[in-house]
């Protein structure tokens, strides 16, 4: 993956500059119903 | 799918082409990187830690956690500025990319993904353009 932060002057002539910190990129989060083997109920799991 | 102003694409069409060759197959990994993740943007690219800056123009990188990027003057080409940034060999399925960052004062910016499948080389494509101080840009199978 590939990407980029950019800016520039546009034709406004305003500065424009940025700060970046940091950059998080996620993965999706799968959700399901899952059935547990004693009858317990298990409420909400959630698989990363 | 968000469409930009001309005047984005225009900006986006400045950054420079990548050079397949050596951006690919670098790392005979199946995967580098491990998702979710989160990075200093001052953190440099090297292929074994698989993530960082890769180049960049008129931005300032010197000093950890705060990666400037400053057009020096309003005229080509310095009226541009950017950092690239790779990560390599994701194999999950994309979400989300959150930045944190500081506009100046009435400034804006944009997002660019470098799309791998335009052509025989490919092509950047800008993904946000705006703001906002921690934009929240939508990498899944139909952004937005």
């Amino acid at each position: 993956m590939i990407f980029a932060f950019f800016t520039y002057f546009p034709d406004d002539f305003t500065l424009h500059e940025i700060t970046i910190r940091t950059v998080s990129i996620g993965q999706s989060v799968v959700s399901g119903t899952v059935t547990m083997d004693d009858g317990s109920d298990p409420s909400l799991v959630t698989l990363i | 799918m968000t469409e930009f102003p001309q005047h984005v694409w225009n900006a986006v069409k400045r950054i420079p082409p990548l050079n397949l060759d050596t951006v690919r197959f670098v790392s005979n990994k199946r995967v580098s990187v491990i998702l979710p993740i989160t990075f200093d943007a001052t953190v440099q690219y090297n292929p074994t830690q698989g993530y960082g800056w890769a180049s960049l123009e008129h931005a300032d990188v010197s000093v950890p956690g705060i990666a400037r990027v400053e057009p020096t003057a309003p005229t080509f080409p310095d009226d541009l500025g950017y950092i690239m940034y790779r990560v390599d060999d994701i194999t999950q399925e994309l979400d989300d990319m959150l930045c944190t960052l500081t506009p100046g004062l009435g400034s804006e910016y944009g997002i660019a993904i470098y799309n791998f499948g335009f052509g025989n080389s490919g092509i950047w494509e800008p993904m946000y353009w705006g703001g906002d101080p921690d934009p929240l840009i939508d990498l899944g199978p139909n952004p937005e």
